[in-house]
């Protein structure tokens, strides 16, 4: 046995003539949360396919639980629960005919099933729904359901595949939660294009960019590449340019409307102490202060650059 | 098994919790009840009009083209795509299929799930259909139940031919309706590829083979056979293995040329299959019918069984000839299958089609049409027409080397060989065209060697003529060769013999002296009187105002044709025309006559004249025809052939009664019996007579009954069956009337509502 749930190398996988992703390796722990982050087409969706099986890579090998999904997929799919992109539900279904379908379909015994389901309704938050059909359901509800299905038959991987896409703030704050507690127990593989998300679920995070990694590392690592260098300044009664880059750390000063400057700084965070003191001392009125992340466009293309 | 099971079980709730499977359940339902209703309906009318219906009533009522099967058929293509259009393209198009790949179960399971899904569909139309064949039973008295279930099976195979069809469609597009419209599209190519390419040798084995046209038919005739069972799951084997490999193919990127393989594996494998079931060794059979009326005759089974070695079919097939068509290239297939209940029972019959082109001498107008056109260069233009290539005809003078084929008029023969023996099979100037099993077997056992009957006519006293085709001779009767019913078609050898300068030869089968025009000389009465006496077998025929030339021979018989000339009034015939109704015994004497006197036919004689008899002789004598009194009588004066009515006068010696105009004579002499027939007409068997199209007459019938009573039944081979016992129905039509309300409204409405009431419910939730 390994102490890695996942064990992917050297995975490549061709559309048509098209590269999607191209030698991706990674190890994944047995819990957490591991956050995938990518942009629009970088290979996210077709990374977790694979890894589900529901889709046969061109080329590489990945393991689950130590069992290559290649030569024995049967075995290996047991350990996972996949939610993909679009929920896979049966709208004509009720939401119990769905879930002891699926977990039929994930080979639950017969005498197992009535607990599994019951127990995961609740955990979702769904067992007041159990007659619903699933096409009259909310869409927050149905993504539950959709994770519900995904770790009915309790599999050690769940893969989850952009969950909150869609969703209401509310939603995806319950989402998110449900996200968390689900991870308690197994490993829990979530995409996003979103970075906050990513920021605020996992404990690791691994990037994909044109269909590699180009970054692989612990959410706090990811953190240092996301450091703020600029900071966004509204003030009532605005010095010059030169007067605030005089303070100290600030290297440049950009005014971007008659109130609102940009200062860059070099990362020294006491420098935001400075700035209050400064305006408090000559009366600039400061009226807004925020630290401006870099765009999540930006850290890919940095860190494309540097892979 | 599990995972299929519940695949099914969920395809089957999607589809019963939406409103398609009700709709097409309940359409279906009307549809049969509609056919099945007014079906009965007009059976129960005819038989309360005529008392009888003389046909099978199970047929007429699901099997015929208006039967239930029959018109279901026709456009049950219409129901499965509309079911199996979202099988698996709702999954691709919704996601859900992911839910499948990543889950532990094989692509198989989720195909053979679906598949399993249509089947129990498929088999609850075959429950509707079931009801109507359960009402059939007690609608019906003795119906043939044999071939319903034969039938049902049919209809379920094709069902689930098709639900395999409409799964690889839906698999191939993420569009329901793209599905459904190509599921159509390939029922139609299946349907019809049994008819493309057939002149191409290797290919049509191919497409006939795969073409689905035709495959029930069978079956719902009520004859099973491995062959089409075999390629029902054949054709499912190939659309479940193509959909499987869709699917994988769906979820990897593997080279063209791996893909390609794969569905051509499937698609070699079945083919491989196909050809395997359809060699005739290897083919299984089992007739449904209750009167296995879909397996040859017993009498040919028998003649098959006792033939060991190889037959060899050998058709010549000209190019000039009206008949090419029979024998073309592309007519292979459908040959074989007219041998299939043949190669049944004896499966190493081998056929070969040899092509030539020579005169056609069946066509009148050949050299006009030929104009100054050498004969090939005719030809040419011919095959060029018909789109054959003109090599594979061999040239008049090659094909005069290998046989002689002026006799049969250089037109379609088939020439039988079985241990150095030859015959020919004929193909015949009527509607059925292709030889029946009665001339088949009359070949076969000629090809065996047999002792076939002879029946000799004699001729040297102005008798008719076998050879000449007018209106009086007996050329149709005896040896036309393109005339079914000839006796030479039949299995009988036919010949002329002059008494005055022959001898009679000792194994003849008969004699036949048909009207001479002038009286027999003493020589040749003394012969005929010793060929009698010896017990030979004779036919005597005579003549109104001929009495003179047989009654001497007559009368050594006890038998003696009376003067005057038999009338019948009728407001549209002449009135020499007399119809005479067979006789109970007569019937006896060749099945097809027993249905022929259970209809009350007649047989046609123009000037006939009456005997009278005495049984007192060594003879025992029995009327074959008897006239009907009531419109006929026995004219003594002299009878005015003109428009006038023929009155009855009994100053002229007139007498009013059922006269006998045939009669038959039989002896033990000899340790054999002895058989005669008398006739007090002989045109009832000249070529007119047989040709008679203004009366529905039975003269063929009659006369080939008479020959077939003279050789003890050997001959014409019987390949009769017995009429069908199913020739009633239960009901009136005052009860078909209710349940039409039963069926057609009362049922579906109930269905509709538990539909209305399931959906509903299913709605709320």
């Amino acid at each position: 046995m390994e102490n890695n749930i996942v064990r992917i190398e050297g995975l490549s996988h061709k559309y048509a003539t098209k590269w999607a992703i191209r030698d991706i390796n990674m190890v994944i722990g047995k819990t957490g949360i591991v956050g995938l982050l990518g942009s629009n087409g970088a290979g996210k969706s077709t990374t977790m396919n694979i890894l589900c099986g529901a889709l046969k890579q061109t080329e590489g090998n990945v393991y689950i639980n130590g069992l290559n999904m290649k030569e024995d997929p049967a075995r290996a799919k047991k350990e996972i629960g996949f939610l993909p992109q679009t929920p896979p539900l049966y709208m004509d279904l009720t939401v119990d005919e769905y879930l002891y379908y699926c977990a039929g379909l994930r080979l639950i015994p017969r005498s197992r099933m009535k607990s599994a389901v019951d127990e995961v309704k609740e955990q979702c938050g769904i067992a007041h729904f159990s007659k619903r059909l699933i096409s009259n359901l909310s869409g927050g509800y149905r993504q539950r359901v959709g994770i519900a299905q995904a770790i009915v038959h309790r599999p050690k991987l769940v893969v989850l595949d952009e969950p909150t896409n869609g969703l209401d703030p509310n939603q995806i704050v319950q989402v998110r939660a449900l996200i968390k507690e689900i991870a308690q127990e197994r490993a829990v593989i979530f995409s996003s294009h979103v970075l906050t998300e990513v920021q605020l679920l996992c404990k690791e995070i691994k990037m994909i960019e044109n269909g590699s990694i180009v970054f692989s590392d612990t959410i706090d690592a990811f953190n240092n590449y996301v450091e703020p260098h600029s900071l966004v300044l509204r003030l009532e009664n605005p010095p010059a340019a030169s007067v605030l880059e005089q303070i100290e750390g600030i290297s440049k000063a950009e005014f971007l409307t008659e109130r609102q400057v940009r200062l860059f700084f070099n990362g020294d965070q006491e420098v935001t102490e400075r700035i209050v003191a400064a305006s408090v001392q000559h009366g600039w009125k400061l009226r807004e202060l925020n630290l401006d992340k870099s765009a999540l466009d930006e850290i890919f293309k940095q860190l494309s650059n540097q892979s | 098994m599990k995972t299929i099971i519940r695949v099914a079980k969920t395809e089957l709730r999607t589809l019963f919790f939406s409103p398609i499977a009700w709709f097409l359940i309940i359409i279906f339902l009307v549809q049969c009840a509609i056919v099945y209703i007014s079906a009965l309906d007009m059976l129960a009318r005819e038989q309360e009009n005529s008392g009888k219906i003389l046909m099978s009533v199970t047929s007429f009522l699901f099997i015929g083209r208006t039967g239930l099967f029959g018109s279901v058929m026709q456009n049950l293509y219409l129901y499965m795509p509309l079911l199996t259009m979202g099988l698996i393209s709702r999954e691709t198009s919704s996601g859900t299929i992911k839910l499948l790949h990543s889950s532990p179960i094989e692509i198989r399971e989720i195909v053979l799930g679906k598949f399993l899904s249509m089947m129990i569909y498929s088999f609850l139309l075959v429950l509707v259909i079931g009801g109507f064949v359960l009402s059939g039973y007690f609608h019906v008295v003795s119906a043939d139940m044999g071939m319903l279930f034969s039938g049902m099976l049919g209809f379920f195979l094709l069902l689930c031919a098709y639900s395999a069809i409409g799964i690889f469609m839906s698999s191939l597009t993420n569009y329901q309706i793209v599905a459904a419209i190509c599921t159509f599209v390939m029922f139609g190519v299946l349907s019809k590829i049994g008819d493309l390419w057939q002149d191409i040798a290797f290919v049509r084995n191919l497409t006939y083979f795969l073409s689905i046209s035709g495959r029930t038919g069978s079956m719902l005739g009520g004859l099973i056979t491995s062959k089409d069972v075999i390629y029902f799951a054949a054709i499912v084997f190939m659309f479940l293995g193509f959909t499987i490999y869709r699917m994988m193919a769906a979820m990897e990127s593997v080279p063209f040329v791996v893909r390609t393989g794969r569905y051509l594996l499937v698609f070699v494998c079945t083919l491989a299959i196909g050809y395997i079931s359809s060699i005739p060794s290897l083919i299984g059979y089992y007739d449904a019918t209750a009167d296995q009326s879909r397996t040859l005759a017993v009498s040919a089974q028998k003649i098959l069984k006792e033939m060991d070695e190889p037959l060899e079919v050998t058709a010549y097939n000209n190019l000039m000839s009206g008949l090419f068509s029979l024998g073309e290239p592309k007519s292979y297939n459908t040959n074989i299958q007219r041998w299939e209940p043949y190669l049944r029972f004896k499966h190493n019959i081998t056929l070969n089609t040899v092509q030539y082109y020579d005169t056609s001498y069946e066509n009148a107008n050949f050299a006009r049409y030929m104009g100054n056109k050498t004969l090939e260069e005719y030809a040419k233009q011919i095959a060029d027409n018909r789109d054959v290539s003109f090599q594979v005809f061999k040239k008049p003078e090659e094909i005069r080397k290998i046989i002689d084929l002026k006799p049969e008029l250089n037109r379609y023969v088939m020439q039988l060989k079985y241990k150095g023996r030859t015959t020919f099979l004929r193909v015949f100037d009527d509607n059925k065209r292709w030889p029946s099993e009665t001339e088949v077997s009359a070949a076969l056992k000629r090809l065996q060697g047999a002792r076939m009957p002879k029946i000799i006519f004699l001729m040297g006293n102005l008798e008719r003529d076998i050879n000449k085709i007018g209106d009086r001779d007996y050329r149709a009767l005896t040896n036309l060769k393109t005339f079914r019913n000839s006796l030479i078609n039949q299995g009988f050898d036919v010949d002329t013999l002059a008494l005055n300068a022959q001898d009679i030869p000792k194994d003849i089968t008969a004699l036949v002296l048909a009207d001479p025009r002038v009286k027999l000389s003493g020589h040749e009465m003394d012969k005929l009187g010793q060929y009698i006496d010896e017990g030979g077998n004779i036919l005597i025929a005579g003549e109104p105002g001929k009495q003179d030339m047989l009654n001497p021979l007559l009368s050594k018989l006890g038998v003696q044709l009376r003067k005057g000339i038999l009338v019948q009034t009728s407001k549209e015939l002449q009135q020499e025309l007399v119809t005479s109704y067979l006789t109970p015994e007569c019937a006896t004497f060749f099945p097809p006559l027993a249905h022929a006197h259970h209809d009350s036919a007649r047989v046609s004689m123009p000037n006939a004249s009456a005997f009278s008899y005495a049984d007192t002789g060594s003879f025992r004598i029995f009327p074959l025809l008897m006239t009907d009194p009531a419109v006929s009588w026995l004219k003594k004066g002299e009878l005015v052939r003109d428009s006038a009515e023929v009155v009855f006068n009994a100053a002229d010696g007139d007498e009013r009664a059922s006269f006998p105009t045939a009669l038959g004579l039989s002896r033990k002499i000899n340790q054999k019996e002895q058989r005669i027939v008398v006739l007090g007409d002989a045109d009832f068997m000249s070529n007119a007579e047989l040709n008679r199209f203004n009366l529905r007459s039975v003269n063929f019938m009659f006369s080939t009954g008479l020959f077939s009573w003279l050789n003890d039944g050997e001959f014409p081979i019987d390949s009769s069956r017995p009429p069908p016992k199913d020739i009633n129905v239960t009901v009136t039509k005052e009860r078909v009337k209710l349940l039409r309300i039963i069926y057609i409204w009362v049922l579906p409405g109930l269905l509709l509502a538990a539909a209305v009431i399931v959906l509903l419910r299913r709605k709320r939730k």
